[in-house]
């Protein structure tokens, strides 16, 4: 599908709402190719391909609003039956006591560059290829069996909304993840991702999962406690994108973030600064508008330590009595592009810096006991090694982080001046990042009791 | 895609993916849709109306599995050429496919209903919202955060081997997720009732009472609450919310073949059981897990599979035995047996994998007063908020919401946060009682990549566990 037959069908919807009386309409239309190579055993598992397009309208009638969403053909009588449906029962919802309009264009978006590369959407052999040169890395490292995946996207995605906003842009991105096992239980994690093809290192994710691996073959014991901790990319793409995302508007009316009532107020050292920037060139989730038809923009949401703005769109904006920060998807305000602010330190000196601590590589499964004080425990692996006077004396079996927000923001003590753009699998809470590792005080970890 | 439309497909593609020189292929046709509202403190922030159709295949070539799929009719001879070549490249590098020789017909499934939620109409089912989020409000409760799901999945699924089953699935859930805040304090609690059937369902939830209940049981304990032990041994109850978690997350996951075998290594994890531990013990006699994807009105019912092998009850631990782990027809094949029909895929573009469907620890005899009795001094961990466990499915925690501590056989006082962190075999070797209190939560079980979130039932009766360590920070 090209875009000119995506604003197309974003016209007929558009018009087809407004006949039946809608007040705001938002149409968003995403036609993709996806690829997809899975391995494990060190061989290929399955070859995949999707080729699929999304819409999705957002309806608002006398205060009421409608999130339509299909990824049924585009067919005009199947639409306008969809459209249909979702009018009759949005007349029969009550209306919401806070309301505010889609933002009134006409908008500039931002340009930003690097962000579709036409070899992603015929792309089947190179990502074969790189499976291929990520298990080979990993088992030349000394992993004895390497599982993964290599994702591809291209397409396009266009926006049209009756606030005047008509904007498309072309994307693409490609992504891969290695996991390196040595045994059953030393594993390590590598990760590369890139809007081209060029950007793809599959050599340095198996390489990188292959070491840790075999790092993690030499066992030392560590009892729970609390320890400096320093954590590594993929971990902190996980531990990024909760500080991001928990500052959603929408959470903080829920009360399911610490952030409540913390505007203005000190969250974390003097070192953090975390930001939502999709203007970044070539970054892997930039995009130039939000699903209300804002121009993106890079927003600050803590600097320096200090909590400076939730995310909102429209309808949250209008609960606080302030501007969106163009960060609407379809319900929950997000962020679409983490980054943390780089410090002075390299990954050596981190190192050096821990004294008796901990590094964990990867973190997966992160749990909240209570979003409103950010309580929470998390699975670590790929990695957790014990360090001692600047070197990595062996893994530490068992542990798991159990901590709070907070507390983690507040102790934040050192931050790498590398800054690596990340993506992962276990990304429920988050978007893709830019993190620097982190070193922080005082980090709680348990272990089974029995 | 009106369905019919969707369906007629299903021939066209099955005629195209012939003239390929497969060794197996299947076609599936899904459609699912849903309608959703989301409440927040009484108010509806919006509702959702989704609508997933298309079409998938998947073939096997030399030995090679190649997936595709697709959502527009113009291109579902691009989606099995698709699905031809990313097979013959998988055959060239990948490893050797067999899949498991089932015996296939035709059939069809449905789950009965008398009020097809997706056509109740939207007032009814806000005004029943609101009933349940009342008893919340009345009781202060700061933040109250309600969404109702109603969907349906439509299933036609063919293979090269003669399978034809067409399936037909209707569900309701919703989804309760309380925060009480007093001073300083706040305190969190989440429900989540579901089923498979007609709008009628929600009748017998009495979520209502159940919502009051939570309520009143947050504010007691951030009025009476105490810290729980730390570091100490003890007996320990948990409740069936709990049970039913640890059911699904430390049996029904490990027992999953593909993780067994690898196959979810870079992801969703590998297991700490292995082929060979078939028939060894791992819990005490007095405890026995069920899969059971045929239970009607569950929330995570079919009776066939989406690879057409129709389904059974799986009994993964008999009496504390390994028993039995969870196949689709490619991990049956490399363990030289019959799939027991786990495979599902969530919509339309998923390849399906082995999931769960309704996992639950089989009930025991015994009242939950008479486990209670039996405790000197104790925990009862009714309720849990935080939970994980590691990939390996081996060593996990929970951490409960609602709590109290047991002494001289009876309840006492609320506890605060106790953590239950324990290894599998610890948790299962120490369980000595089990009660016939047995209840059911839905809850969307995710795995794979793409992730699929697929519906399942947790379940579990309140279990006695003796002599664990309660540990936390």
């Amino acid at each position: 599908m090209f875009h000119e037959e995506s604003i197309g069908l974003a016209e007929r919807i558009l018009q087809l709402a407004q006949a039946r009386g809608a007040d705001d309409v938002a149409v968003h239309v995403v036609s993709n190719r996806a690829r997809q190579v899975r391995f494990s055993n060190s061989s290929v598992d399955v070859v995949k391909t999707w080729i699929e397009t999304l819409v999705e309208v957002q309806i608002a009638l006398d205060r009421r609003v409608a999130v339509v969403s299909t990824t049924s053909p585009p067919e005009e009588r199947s639409l306008e039956g969809f459209i249909e449906r979702a009018f009759e029962r949005l007349k029969r919802v009550p209306a919401r006591d806070i309301y505010a309009p889609l933002p009134e264009g006409p908008f500039d978006y931002p340009v930003i560059q690097g962000t579709y590369d036409p070899r992603l959407e015929e792309a089947q052999e190179e990502l074969v290829d790189a499976a291929k040169e990520g298990i080979d890395s990993a088992l030349a490292e000394g992993a004895r069996r390497v599982a993964g995946v290599v994702r591809s996207y291209a397409g396009h995605e266009c926006l049209l909304t009756s606030g005047g906003a008509e904007v498309c842009e072309r994307f693409s991105r490609v992504n891969m993840e290695v996991r390196a096992l040595v045994d059953d239980e030393a594993t390590g994690h590598g990760v590369t991702c890139s809007r081209s093809l060029d950007g793809l290192d599959p050599k340095r994710a198996g390489s990188e999962a292959g070491r840790d691996a075999v790092l993690a073959s030499r066992v030392v014991d560590l009892p729970a406690g609390r320890y400096n901790a320093a954590f590594w990319w993929s971990a902190m793409t996980t531990l990024l994108g909760v500080f991001g995302s928990l500052a959603s508007g929408l959470r903080a009316l829920m009360q399911m973030t610490p952030y409540v009532d913390k505007l203005g107020q000190k969250v974390g050292t003097e070192l953090v600064t975390i930001a939502d920037d999709p203007l970044i060139d070539g970054g892997y989730a930039s995009r130039s508008f939000d699903l209300e038809g804002l121009p993106t923009r890079r927003n600050v949401i803590i600097e320096g330590g200090v909590l400076k703005t939730l995310l909102h769109n429209r309808l949250t904006a209008a609960h606080f009595r302030v501007r969106s920060t163009a960060n609407a998807g379809w319900v929950f305000p997000n962020p679409w592009f983490l980054t943390m602010s780089p410090g002075d330190r390299t990954e050596e000196e981190i190192l050096e810096d821990l004294g008796r601590g901990v590094v964990v590589r990867n973190a997966t499964y992160l749990r909240f006991q209570n979003y409103r004080t950010g309580d929470f425990s998390a699975v670590i692996r790929d990695g957790v090694f014990l360090v001692e006077g600047g070197e990595i004396k062996g893994e530490v079996r068992g542990l798991r982080l159990s901590e709070n927000v907070l507390h983690l923001l507040s102790n934040v003590y050192a931050v790498s001046r590398e800054t690596r753009q990340m993506t992962h699998w276990w990304a429920e809470f988050g978007p893709p990042v830019v993190t620097p590792v982190i070193a922080v005080r005082d980090v709680a970890f348990t272990a089974a009791t029995a | 895609m009106e369905l019919d439309s969707l369906l007629s497909l299903v021939d066209r593609a099955q005629e195209m993916a012939r003239r390929y020189d497969a060794a197996y292929f299947e076609v599936r046709a899904q459609l699912d849709v849903s309608d959703g509202l989301f409440m927040r403190n009484g108010v509806v922030e919006a509702f959702s109306l989704d609508s997933t159709a298309g079409i998938s295949v998947r073939m096997l070539v030399n030995g090679g599995l190649g997936f595709a799929s697709t959502n527009r009719p113009d291109s579902l001879s691009s989606m099995i050429e698709e699905a031809y070549k990313n097979a013959l490249a998988a055959s060239k590098v990948g490893k050797k496919v067999a899949l498991s020789r089932e015996s296939f017909g035709r059939a069809e499934f449905s789950s009965p209903y008398r009020v097809d939620p997706m056509e109740v109409p939207i007032d009814e089912k806000v005004e029943y919202m609101k009933s349940v989020d009342s008893p919340a409000a009345e009781r202060g409760i700061a933040a109250r955060v309600l969404w109702l799901l109603s969907s349906r999945s439509v299933t036609h699924f063919v293979n090269s081997e003669g399978a034809e089953v067409e399936g037909d699935v209707r569900r309701v859930t919703l989804m309760v997720r309380l925060t009480h805040i007093s001073g300083a304090g706040a305190t969190q609690e989440f429900t989540q009732p579901g089923g498979s059937g007609g709008w009628e369902i929600v009748d017998g939830w009495r979520l209502d009472e159940k919502v009051a209940y939570l309520s009143d049981s947050m504010k007691g304990r951030l009025e009476k609450g105490v810290p729980a032990p730390r570091g100490v041994k003890m007996d320990v109850i948990v409740g069936p919310q709990v049970a039913g978690l640890i059911a699904h997350e430390s049996t029904g996951h490990p027992y999953e073949a593909d993780r067994i075998l690898g196959r979810e290594a870079a992801q969703a994890g590998e297991s700490f059981v292995k082929p060979y531990m078939l028939g060894q013990r791992i819990g005490s006699p007095a405890v026995t897990v069920m899969d059971d994807p045929t239970i009607p009105g569950s929330y995570g019912f079919y009776l066939y599979d989406h690879e057409g092998v129709r389904a059974r009850p799986r009994a993964l631990m008999r009496e504390g035995l390994i028993n039995e782990f969870l196949h689709n027809r490619e991990t049956a094949a490399e363990m030289g047996v019959s799939s027991n029909a786990a495979a599902r895929a969530n919509r339309f573009d998923r390849e399906p994998i082995v999931r769960m469907a309704n996992t639950y620890i089989a009930p025991g005899d015994m009242s939950v007063e008479e486990l209670i009795e039996g405790v000197s001094e104790g925990v009862y961990l009714k309720r849990f908020m935080e939970w994980n466990i590691d990939d390996r499915r081996y060593n996990q925690r929970y951490v409960g919401s609602e709590a109290y501590a047991i002494r001289g056989g009876r309840l006492a006082e609320p506890v605060l946060n106790p953590v239950l962190e324990v290894t599998t075999p610890a948790f299962y070797s120490s369980v000595d009682a089990v009660a016939k209190d047995l209840e059911f939560e839905a809850a969307t079980c995710g795995k794979g990549d793409p992730g699929q979130g697929v519906p399942v039932w947790t379940g579990g009766p309140s279990v006695r566990l003796r002599g664990v360590g309660l540990g936390g920070a």
